[in-house]
C-alpha cells in the first residue's frame, strides 16, 4: 500500500459519486456556501450581542449608521479583497477537481 | 481584542482560535445530523427491501458485495449522501487543522511542558517508529493518527464534529468505560485501554478503579501526548505510553481488565490477530477484556449495512475494516485462547460489545 502524503485525503484528487462530477462539485459548492452563510450569520448574532453590551455602559451609538458610513482605508479595502479572494476559493474549490475525476468513481 | 487558543473549552474541547473557524465547524457538526442516510428502522427497510426486491430468489449473502453496493447506488438520494459525508468531513478536517496551525508553535510548547509533569507518566521512546500500516490518513485527518506533531487537539476537536457534540464532556467514553467488565474474582490492580488514542476512555477507567494502575496505549505519538496532557490538566493519575498493541512491552499476566475499543477496524487481519495474541499474554489468568468493535460476519449483514461498511473503507479511509468485518472475528478471538462470555449491549447502536475471560 502507498504510503500518501500529508493531507492526501482531504487536499488530494478526492471523490467522485456522480456520473458527472460537475453534480459532486456542486454539491460540494453549496454545503461550502451554506457553511459560510452560517459563519457570517453567527458573526452578525454575535456582533449584536456585544455591541448591546457595550451599549448599555457606554449609552447610545449609531452603530448601523457608522456601518452604513463606514469608509475604509487602502489597508483595510486590500484585507477585504484577500478575505474575498479566499471566500470564492473555498466555495468553489471543488471545480478544481481535475478532468480525469471521473475514472475514480468507485 | 486576542485571538487564538484563550476562547475557553465547550464541555472538554479547546474553542478554536477564531469565532469563524468555530462558527464554519458548528455548522458541519449541525449539517451531519441532517444528512443521516436511511436512519431510522422505516428507511433501513426500504433500502434493505430495494435490494431484496431484486433478489431473483438467490438470498442475501449469495449476492457479492459490488452488487450490493450497485443496486443501492441506482438511488439517487444514496448517490447525494455519499457525496456529503465525504465532502462534510473533508471541509471539518481541513477546518480543524487549519485552525489551530496557525498556533502550532504555541501548541507545540504546551504539549512540551507537560510532558515531564506528572500526576501520570508520558513514556515515548524516540527511536520508535510507527509501522506503515498505522500511518494512514484514518477518517480522513491530516497526517492520521501518528503524523501530525499537533495531531491530538485536532482530533479532539475534528472528532467534537464527528460526534456531533454529544461527546463534548467525553460522555460517549464514559459510558464505553462504565461497561467494562470485571474479572469474576473482582480484583483490579491494573488496567490498560489498548488504541486508547486521546484517552476519553482511560481516564474514566482511572474514576472507576481509582486504585489501580491503570494504561492508555497508542501508537500515535500526537495521542498520547495530547492525552497525558489532558491528564496533568485533570490531575488524573493514568500513565500513557506510545507502543503497539501487538508489541506493548508490559510483562506477561500483568493486567486484570483491558479494554479494547474500536481498534481492530483500524489494523489490518494479521496485526489483529497479533493484538489478540499479545492482550492474551500480558492479562492474568481470569482477567477480563471488553471488546466494542464494528459488526462482523459480514456476507450475513443487511444489504444497508454492508454498503455503509463499504461506503466508510473506500471513502473514510478505513482501509482495513472490510478485512474484519467480513472475517470470524469472534473464531480469531476463541483461536487467541479467550472464553467469549454474553456482555451487555451499548447504546451505540452499531457496535457489538464482547466481553471475553482468559481461563484461569
Amino acid at each position: 500500500m502507498k504510503q500518501p502524503g500529508f493531507g492526501d485525503e482531504v487536499d488530494g484528487a478526492g471523490k467522485v459519486f456522480f456520473d458527472s462530477v460537475v453534480i459532486d462539485n456542486i454539491i460540494d459548492s453549496i454545503l461550502d456556501l451554506s457553511a459560510q452563510v452560517w459563519t457570517h450569520r453567527d458573526r452578525a448574532i454575535v456582533l449584536e450581542e456585544v455591541l448591546n453590551e457595550v451599549l448599555a455602559k457606554h449609552g447610545d451609538l449609531d452603530i448601523s449608521g457608522m456601518i452604513e458610513m463606514h469608509q475604509p482605508s487602502e489597508a483595510q479595502q486590500q484585507q477585504r479583497t484577500a478575505e474575498r479572494e479566499a471566500f470564492a476559493t473555498s466555495v468553489f474549490r471543488s471545480f478544481n477537481r481535475d478532468i480525469g475525476a471521473t475514472d475514480r468513481r468507485r | 481584542m486576542q485571538k487564538g487558543l484563550n476562547r475557553g473549552k465547550t464541555g472538554l474541547v479547546l474553542r478554536t482560535p477564531t469565532l469563524a473557524s468555530e462558527s464554519y465547524l458548528d455548522f458541519l457538526q449541525t449539517f451531519r445530523g441532517k444528512v443521516a442516510f436511511a436512519k431510522g428502522a422505516e428507511k433501513k427497510e426500504i433500502y434493505n427491501g430495494y435490494v431484496t426486491d431484486r433478489l431473483n430468489g438467490r438470498k442475501v449473502e449469495d449476492l457479492e458485495l459490488d452488487e450490493i453496493v450497485s443496486t443501492i447506488n441506482e438511488l439517487p438520494h444514496a448517490r447525494v449522501w455519499q457525496r456529503f459525508m465525504r465532502t462534510h468531513q473533508e471541509m471539518f478536517w481541513r477546518k480543524t487543522r487549519e485552525a489551530f496551525t496557525a498556533h502550532e508553535t504555541e501548541i507545540l510548547a504546551g504539549l512540551a511542558e507537560s510532558d515531564m509533569k506528572g500526576p501520570g507518566r508520558l513514556v515515548a521512546d524516540p527511536d520508535f517508529i510507527p509501522p506503515d500500516y498505522t500511518r494512514r490518513e484514518i477518517h480522513l485527518q491530516p497526517g492520521g493518527y501518528t503524523d501530525d506533531p499537533i495531531g491530538g487537539i485536532v482530533h479532539h476537536y475534528g472528532t467534537k464534529v464527528f460526534y456531533s457534540g454529544m461527546n463534548d464532556r467525553n460522555e460517549l467514553h464514559n459510558e464505553i468505560a462504565d461497561g467494562v467488565q470485571l474479572p469474576d474474582d473482582g480484583v483490579v490492580k491494573r488496567v490498560i485501554d489498548l488504541g486508547c488514542s486521546l484517552g476519553q476512555a482511560t481516564f474514566q477507567l482511572k474514576r472507576r478503579f481509582p486504585d489501580a494502575e491503570v494504561w492508555g496505549l497508542d501508537v500515535g505519538l500526537p495521542m498520547v501526548r495530547y492525552a497525558h496532557q489532558c491528564g496533568v490538566e485533570y490531575g488524573i493519575d493514568v500513565n500513557f505510553i506510545q507502543a503497539l498493541a501487538e508489541d506493548t512491552g508490559f510483562p506477561d499476566d500483568h493486567f486484570d481488565v483491558v479494554l479494547l475499543y474500536i481498534l481492530f477496524h483500524e489494523v489490518p487481519a494479521d496485526k489483529a490477530q497479533e493484538i489478540l495474541a499479545e492482550t492474551f499474554r500480558i492479562m492474568r489468568p481470569g482477567g477480563r477484556v471488553t471488546i466494542l468493535e464494528f459488526p462482523t460476519g459480514g456476507k450475513v449483514l443487511a444489504p444497508l449495512q454492508q454498503f455503509i461498511v463499504d461506503y466508510d473503507s473506500r471513502n473514510n479511509c478505513e482501509p482495513y475494516s472490510p478485512g474484519l468485518v467480513y472475517s470470524d472475528f469472534h473464531g480469531v478471538i476463541e483461536a487467541a485462547g479467550f472464553v467469549i462470555e454474553p456482555a451487555a449491549a451499548n447504546s451505540n447502536g452499531f457496535l457489538q460489545t464482547l466481553s471475553a475471560v482468559k481461563p484461569a
